[in-house]
Formats: structure tokens, C-alpha cells, sequence
């Protein structure tokens, strides 16, 4: 097991588990889960649209992502 | 079949005091759409593209688009074109809210004004009828007082105006023109405020009319419409809660937020403190919706600091909470509110103050600039007091403020090296904030953008973040954020779909709402009758994209101007999701110019322009 710490924006907050605290909290995942995986263990289906951002970089869908990580999940909004 | 939806246009000397109704041809509405296209076909044929901005007879074109005002989701808007006094190239400064519309109501599409009247005057505009008068007691009013001191005069109290502060009044390089006082929609971009100033126009003031153009085809319009307005509903709803300021968290994480003069990577609890979000629960009072307008981007706050603390505004929109926030590394949304308010009474750009006084804070940091040169205002960044006291100097060209209000450009020149060092601005419009180094098609958007560096002439940033995913435009649904592969062909798409917008008077949120070509071209022939589709739209936007960019040829813009600043182009963010990351500029130029048609120096070429139906000079 490993454990990432996620922070979800705007409307993905919604997402949230019970774990966390204003769309902000740790999610445990299986040694080898990806970036896809975390989108599928807070049951973000494949049509909503988002980014990724791990430890301050965009990542792919297949990341495979190391404990202690900082994922950011975001939604296409980008002002104005 | 009847074109219904043609007006009058007024040409107007000011000089004379004079005006004549003359018609658009049908012609010049199919090949141009309307708006800023038909403004920009109009400007070329005058043949007066080389008259200084400020010279008297240099004409002033102010154009609702060809949909403005009829029910077709966010038709609000019109445009003020001419060249500009910043740029010295073609300009275009586009603007919602309800002016336009009750300009359409009046039975007129648009004007050209010429001329400069011997005192300050203001136009009124009723239905068929239009009045010059005497605008004296007015000169010197802000803009929300211009607006009421007219309504009182006419007796209206639901008259909207599209008017000038102090700063157009003085000349300010960058000068806007704010319409419908306390709501104030800014037209703010290119300095066209200095253009009204120059010809002691003060406002152009407007009493509702009853001759709103009526559609071809309104069932199917309507038919269209129900289809259309639930999806935008949907698709905006963070738009619709928070304002376009609900961005900058997420625009910070991904790297795109200008951070102290576009030099920091990240700003993560500075963000959060100057959000949407938290301006809506610190100072939000209310919603504010422009015409048509199903999203209501709008906010309404309340004003807690400087001069006119205690009062209700215009919420700032991203750009300007960008600006005043991040790019000043304020983090105190009072005085972004604060900021956008006193810009909006004087009737100032938002995006050039904030980066000019980035430019101060950065000139002040490294000794180039002194508090004694500021009326001893330590410009540090972040300084609340100091931001809002050189919004007053520039808006009123007083102290340092008067070689702040000639924009980045000439007051780079005025601090001499290493002054450019800190300029970010192209074709000498400031940016944007919206970093090309993060989304790098934005690069090319910025660098071929018809009136310098505008975001809006294609947004890509919305298309590589899949907030208006590129496959609706038959494009490659995902890009290399920092790559450059197929981002020509994203940046000519989006151009060429967005000159479409400001020409027909819609908003360009609409993408936001997934709104496609073949939507687009459907209001289009519900509304006139003619027959268009996705194909004929998208060429329409090339020939304006493509006109405009003649006008600029004949003005000396080639591919030497086709360029980044050195902070954009060479000066990589050592932190945050785009540290590292520059962009590829020149190999994205071929590219880019090959797709369009132009030399490799930029120009257009003959085949292309004749392809397009355009005169090859
Ligand atoms: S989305 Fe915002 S700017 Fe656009 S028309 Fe609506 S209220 Fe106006």
C-alpha cells in the first residue's frame, strides 16, 4: 500500500472522500496504481474532464505514482 | 429574401458637428460578418490607415456585431476598432453588458466617427435620431458620474453609456472605454479611450429603442437556442458562481499565473487569497449578467478600501485579479477590488495598469526607480497603498503616473537598461495573463495576434486544458502541454473561429459551453437567411484574421514583430508545473505561416488573399 495526498479544485470537490477535509486529504492505493487508478478510486468517471498535477508537474493518466506524493486534481477552468 | 438584420450606420464629423446615415451592403455582412470584421473591411478601404491614432480625421469605428441585440445566447456585444495609440496598429476592443444592445435597439449597427470637436461633447442616440451636445460640465467626471449626469439631463433613467474618464480625457495610452457606468463592461484594451479623448468625444450616450433586429427564421432560432442554453448552463457553472477569478488556483497550479512580473513558479495560499471563491465570500454581493447572457460571468462586490470604500462595484474579473493580485504578489483582495474600481471610474485597462506598475515595482526592486521618483511611495511588491496610489497618478497623469500611462513600451524606453529586461508586452499591447510558457500554442496567439498580445484572438489555453476540447474543432484532442507539435495548427483554428465571435457580438465563453462551428453557423442562417455552414463560418473568420493582418503589413508588421519578450522567450521559471518549460517559437512560426498562407517573413501572400477575396494591395 501506499498513501498520496490529494487536493481536489471547484466543482471535483465533490469527489471528495470521507478521509478528507475541503476536498483535501490522504487515499491509500495499491502499490502498483497509477494516476488513473486514483481517478477511478474517488469514482471520477472517464467523461469528466481533468488534469492531473503530481509533486508541481502535469502528469499522464498512467503515472504510476510512489507514496507521499502530491497529486492536484484539476477541472478545465482556466480563467479568463 | 430579406436580409432583416441590417441597420443603419452613422458617419459622423465631429469636426463639422455633422452626421449622415449610410448603408452596409449585404456583401460586405457575408464576406464580414459584422462588427470588428466589417469595422476592419471599412478601415482598409478608407484608405486613412496612416494617419497617426491621435490625428483628428483618423476614424473611430464603434460596431455592434451582426447578432448583437437578437435572442441568441450572449449577442451583447460591440466593438471599438481603429488603429491604435498604444500599438500604433490596428485595434479592437471589444465589450458586452447592455450598451450595444440598446444601440442596435435605436435601429443603428454601428458609427464612424472622424473629426475632433472645438469642446467637449457627447452623442445621444434615440431611435433614428442622433444629437451632439455640449459636454463641458462633464469633462472631468469619472465614469459612473458621467453616466448618471446624463440621465439626469435626458430625463432616462435607463439610459446606458459608453463613456471615457479622466484618463481618456487626458490622453492616456492606456485609456479605455467603459459602457453602462456603475455595471462598467470595460472596452479597455489599445488605448481606445485616448482615441475618444482626442476627438473631445466624452460618451456616446443611448435611450433604448424599439428597432431591434428581428430574425430570419425565429422558430428555428428558438429551436436552436432551447438546445443550445442548458449544455452552456451546465458546462459554466463555475463561471456562473464565481466569475472568471475562480480560475486562479487552478491556472497557479498548472504553472500559467504571471507570479511578480511572470518571474515566480509558484504562489499556491497567495492564489487561494485572491480567488473567485474568496473574493465572492469576502466581498460578493451579488450576480451580474450581460445581455442574452445564460452564464453571468459577473460579480458585484463591495468596496472596502481607498478612496470610495463603502461603495458597490464591478467585481474584478480574472484578468484583473491576476493582475493586481498575482503579478503584483498582492495578495489582499480588497485592494484588487479596490484597484478594478478606480480603473473602471477613470476608465483605465485593468491588464496595461497592472502591468505597468509590475514594470515600476521591478524597475523600484533593482534601484531603477526611487520613492522620491514616486512621490515617495515605497513600490514594493505587494503594497497596497502604493498600487492603488499609482492607479490615480496614471489615470490622471500626475507624478511617475506620466510615463506609467504611455504603457510598458515607451516606459521602457523612458528608464533606459535594463528596463526591457522587465517589459512584457508584443507589438507594444501588455499581456495578457496567461503564461506561454505553460500552454506554449498561447505563444504563437500572442505573437501573431492581430492587436499584439491578446489572449482572446485564439485561447488556446481553454482547448490544451480541454476546457473547449479541441476534437469539436476536427483537431487532435490532446497536446504536449510544453510541446510544440501541432500547436500552428490549433493556434490558426482558434484564431480563425474566434475572429468570427467579435464580428458576429458574441461572448467567448460560449466555447466554455462547448459551442461549435456548426452551432455557430445555425444562429447564423436562423438569424439571416442565408445559407452557411461550419466551413463558410470558419473561412469568414480567415479573411477577417487575414484582413487585419494586411492593415498591420501596411503599417511595417512583419515576423521581426512576430515575437515573445525575452522574459517569455528565453527566461525559463526555475519552480512550479511550467518551470523549465519555453517555448518554440520560431519553429512553430513556419509552421504557422505555411498553414496561413504567408511568407516566411510573415507577409500574406497574393494566392492567399485572393483565395479569400481580399485585395493583395
Ligand atoms: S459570459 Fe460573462 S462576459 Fe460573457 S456575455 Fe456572459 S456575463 Fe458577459
Amino acid at each position: 500500500m501506499k498513501t498520496v495526498q490529494v487536493k481536489l479544485y471547484l466543482n471535483l470537490r465533490k469527489y471528495a472522500t470521507p478521509a478528507m477535509d475541503n476536498g483535501q486529504g490522504p487515499l491509500s492505493l495499491q502499490e502498483n496504481h497509477t494516476t488513473n487508478d486514483l481517478l477511478a478510486a474517488l469514482g471520477i468517471p472517464s467523461g469528466e474532464e481533468c488534469t492531473l498535477v503530481v509533486n508541481n508537474r502535469i502528469a499522464g493518466k498512467d503515472l504510476l505514482l510512489k507514496d507521499g506524493d502530491q497529486v492536484a486534481v484539476l477541472p478545465p477552468v482556466s480563467g479568463g | 429574401m430579406t436580409f432583416s438584420l441590417r441597420g443603419k450606420l452613422l458617419d459622423i464629423d465631429l469636426t463639422a458637428g455633422k452626421a449622415r446615415e449610410i448603408t452596409i451592403p449585404e456583401a460586405d455582412y457575408r464576406a464580414f460578418l459584422g462588427g470588428s470584421g466589417v469595422a476592419a473591411k471599412w478601415f482598409y478601404d478608407t484608405g486613412k490607415m496612416q494617419l497617426s491614432p491621435l490625428d483628428p480625421e483618423a476614424p473611430l469605428f464603434v460596431m455592434t456585431g451582426l447578432l448583437t441585440g437578437v435572442n441568441v445566447p450572449t449577442a451583447c456585444k460591440a466593438s471599438f476598432c481603429g488603429r491604435s495609440p498604444a500599438t500604433g496598429i490596428w485595434s479592437e476592443s471589444t465589450v458586452g453588458g447592455r450598451w450595444p444592445s440598446a444601440l442596435r435597439s435605436c435601429g443603428y449597427d454601428g458609427m464612424i466617427i472622424t473629426g475632433c470637436s472645438a469642446e467637449p461633447v457627447y452623442l445621444y442616440l434615440r431611435e433614428d435620431k442622433v444629437e451632439l451636445r455640449e459636454a463641458g460640465h462633464l469633462w472631468g467626471k469619472d465614469v459612473y458620474a458621467t453616466q448618471e449626469a446624463i440621465r439626469e439631463e435626458v430625463e432616462d433613467e435607463n439610459l446606458r453609456a459608453a463613456a471615457i474618464g479622466p484618463a481618456g480625457e487626458k490622453q492616456v495610452l492606456i485609456a479605455g472605454i467603459i459602457i453602462d457606468g456603475h455595471d462598467a463592461r470595460a472596452a479597455g484594451r489599445g488605448g481606445m479611450g485616448a482615441v475618444m479623448g482626442s476627438k473631445r468625444l466624452k460618451a456616446i450616450a443611448v435611450s433604448k429603442g424599439k428597432k431591434t433586429p428581428k430574425p430570419y427564421d425565429p422558430d428555428a432560432l428558438d429551436r436552436a437556442r432551447r438546445e443550445a442554453v442548458p449544455r452552456i448552463r451546465e458546462k459554466t457553472r463555475g463561471l456562473t458562481d464565481y466569475g472568471t477569478a475562480g480560475g486562479v488556483p487552478v491556472v497557479e497550479k498548472l504553472g500559467d499565473l504571471p507570479i511578480r512580473n511572470w518571474t515566480g513558479g509558484s504562489w499556491t495560499e497567495g492564489a487561494a487569497r485572491t480567488s473567485g471563491q474568496a473574493i465572492m465570500e469576502s466581498a460578493g454581493v451579488g450576480h451580474y449578467a450581460c445581455y442574452r447572457c445564460p452564464i453571468r460571468c459577473g460579480k458585484e462586490v463591495q468596496v472596502t478600501k481607498g478612496p470610495h470604500a463603502g461603495t458597490e462595484a464591478h467585481g474584478p474579473e480574472y484578468e484583473t485579479a491576476a493582475g493586481f493580485g498575482a503579478c503584483l504578489l498582492n495578495d489582499d483582495l480588497h485592494t484588487i477590488v479596490a484597484a478594478n474600481d478606480l480603473c473602471n471610474r477613470l476608465g483605465l485597462d485593468t491588464m496595461s495598469t497592472a502591468s505597468v506598475i509590475a514594470l515600476a515595482m521591478e524597475l523600484y526592486e533593482h534601484g531603477l526607480l526611487k520613492a522620491e521618483d514616486a512621490a515617495g511611495l515605497e513600490l514594493n511588491w505587494g503594497n497596497g497603498e502604493a498600487i492603488l496610489s499609482l492607479v490615480e497618478q496614471i489615470g490622471n497623469r500626475e507624478g511617475i503616473g506620466e510615463i506609467l500611462s504611455r504603457g510598458v513600451r515607451r516606459a521602457v524606453a523612458h528608464f533606459g537598461p535594463p528596463a526591457a529586461e522587465f517589459a512584457v508586452e508584443t507589438k507594444g499591447l501588455e499581456y495578457a495573463f496567461h503564461d506561454p510558457r505553460a500552454f506554449t500554442s498561447m505563444a504563437l496567439v500572442y505573437a501573431t495576434g492581430n492587436r499584439g498580445a491578446c489572449h482572446l484572438e485564439g485561447l488556446t489555453y481553454f482547448s490544451e486544458n480541454r476546457a473547449f476540447p479541441p476534437e469539436l474543432m476536427g483537431l487532435e484532442p490532446e497536446y504536449e502541454p510544453h510541446g510544440y507539435q501541432g500547436k500552428p495548427l490549433l493556434a490558426k483554428t482558434m484564431q480563425d473561429y474566434m475572429g468570427t465571435f467579435n464580428a458576429l457580438g458574441l461572448c467567448k465563453f460560449l466555447i466554455r459551453g462547448h459551442v461549435t462551428p456548426a452551432e455557430v453557423s445555425d444562429w447564423v442562417k436562423a438569424c439571416t437567411g442565408w445559407t452557411m455552414d461550419a466551413q463558410e463560418l470558419l473561412t469568414a473568420g480567415e479573411r477577417i484574421f487575414n484582413l487585419k493582418r494586411l492593415i498591420n503589413t501596411g503599417l511595417g508588421i512583419s515576423r521581426k514583430d512576430d515575437m515573445l519578450p525575452p522574459r517569455l522567450f528565453a527566461h525559463d521559471r526555475v519552480e512550479g508545473a511550467a518551470g523549465g518549460s519555453l517555448p518554440h517559437l520560431g519553429k512553430m512560426l513556419w509552421e504557422y505561416y505555411r498553414l496561413r498562407g504567408w511568407s516566411p517573413e510573415g507577409i500574406p501572400t497574393a494566392e492567399r488573399l485572393e483565395q479569400l477575396g481580399l485585395p493583395s494591395r
